[in-house]
């Protein structure tokens, strides 16, 4: 009876071990399958954004593949409002922005109606609010243009995730 | 009879130990990552949106990159200068300051073809490794010109 007694202690060791495994492994998985989300989203809006009409390029109503820096500057101001934070901030909270890179700017910061539109290179159009700095970047190339001058410059989106 | 039903007993846990081993090093292998396609995506999605963005570059207001393929491949000028140098000048320019600034010079080689009747070649680096490619394709009255980009590293 004794002997019975100690094989099912033992055994219920080794089966609690053994879920103690599957669930360890189980909380990755699903921890990893949260970051693969995030990462699919920021994906997701690196496309999108750069299709959006309230930035995207239009004359006479066709639109171009590049993004109207003028629209930039306004819609810096009214894009934290709820619609756009759902647009942006669903799924993971990511902060997003427009940067130059070439021709190099001859100054850095953010592109305001003062600085716009040669003392800036930078248009952050959406940042959740305590944006934490421990974030996981993701960029792609992105033709900027510029009404005023008629010119077109090449910069890329950014998008940060929040990790 | 007792000895022989505590073998018993000690082989069934013998193999139910075994049995839990199995599924343990089953589960680490069934839940190793696939490869990741969605950075590749990315990857190939900034190599033709870097195309695109680098052929409406306008060097001076109303001229862009395109202009000048389409007047290089006759001969013009574009910005008041030859439209194939400063094509070549150009693009390499970009390439060199977008590597540095946004890919951390992560790419060691690209070359850039592009499709006339006298072709123009740009390389720049070492092309061993890995290579990432995308076309641009301009549409001219005499057909369509191709340029090619291979970013390698």
């Amino acid at each position: 009876m004794i002997e019975l007694i100690m094989v099912l202690v033992v055994l219920s060791i080794v089966i609690g071990l053994g879920m103690l495994f599957f669930f360890k492994a189980n909380i990755g998985s699903i921890q990893e399958k949260a970051e693969d989300v995030c990462d699919l989203s920021s994906s997701v809006l690196l496309s999108s954004a750069l299709a959006m009409p309230e930035m995207q390029c239009s004359f006479n109503t066709h639109t171009k593949d590049c993004v109207d820096t003028i629209k930039l500057l306004e819609f810096k101001d009214f894009s934290s409002s709820r619609d756009y934070s759902y647009h942006f901030s669903s799924n993971c909270r990511q902060r997003v922005s427009f940067q130059v890179i070439y021709p190099e700017p001859s100054a850095s910061g953010e592109c305001t109606d003062t600085t716009y539109p040669d003392n800036c290179n930078t248009w952050t159009i959406y940042t959740p609010s305590d944006f934490s700095s421990d974030f996981a970047l993701y960029s792609t190339p992105a033709s900027l243009y510029y009404p005023l001058e008629d010119e077109y410059r090449v910069g890329r989106l950014i998008v940060e995730v929040e990790m | 009879m007792k000895k022989r039903a505590q073998m018993e007993i000690f082989g069934f846990l013998v193999i139910v130990i075994l049995l839990v081993v199995v599924g343990v090093i089953y589960l680490k292998f069934a839940m190793t990552p696939s490869e990741d396609v969605l950075s590749e995506a990315r990857t190939n999605i900034e190599v033709s949106n870097f195309l695109s963005s680098i052929m409406a570059y306008t060097p001076c207001p109303g001229n862009s990159l395109e202009d000048a393929v389409k007047n290089c491949e006759n001969n013009g000028q574009t910005c008041g200068q030859d439209a194939c140098n400063l094509l070549e000048n150009e693009l390499l320019s970009a390439l060199n300051a977008y590597n540095s600034a946004v890919w951390g010079g992560k790419y060691d080689g690209y070359t850039l073809n592009i499709e006339l009747s006298e072709p123009i070649s740009i390389m720049q680096g070492d092309c061993f490794n890995t290579v990432l490619a995308d076309s641009y394709k301009i549409s001219t009255s005499g057909g369509l010109i191709q340029v090619y980009m291979q970013l390698c590293y």
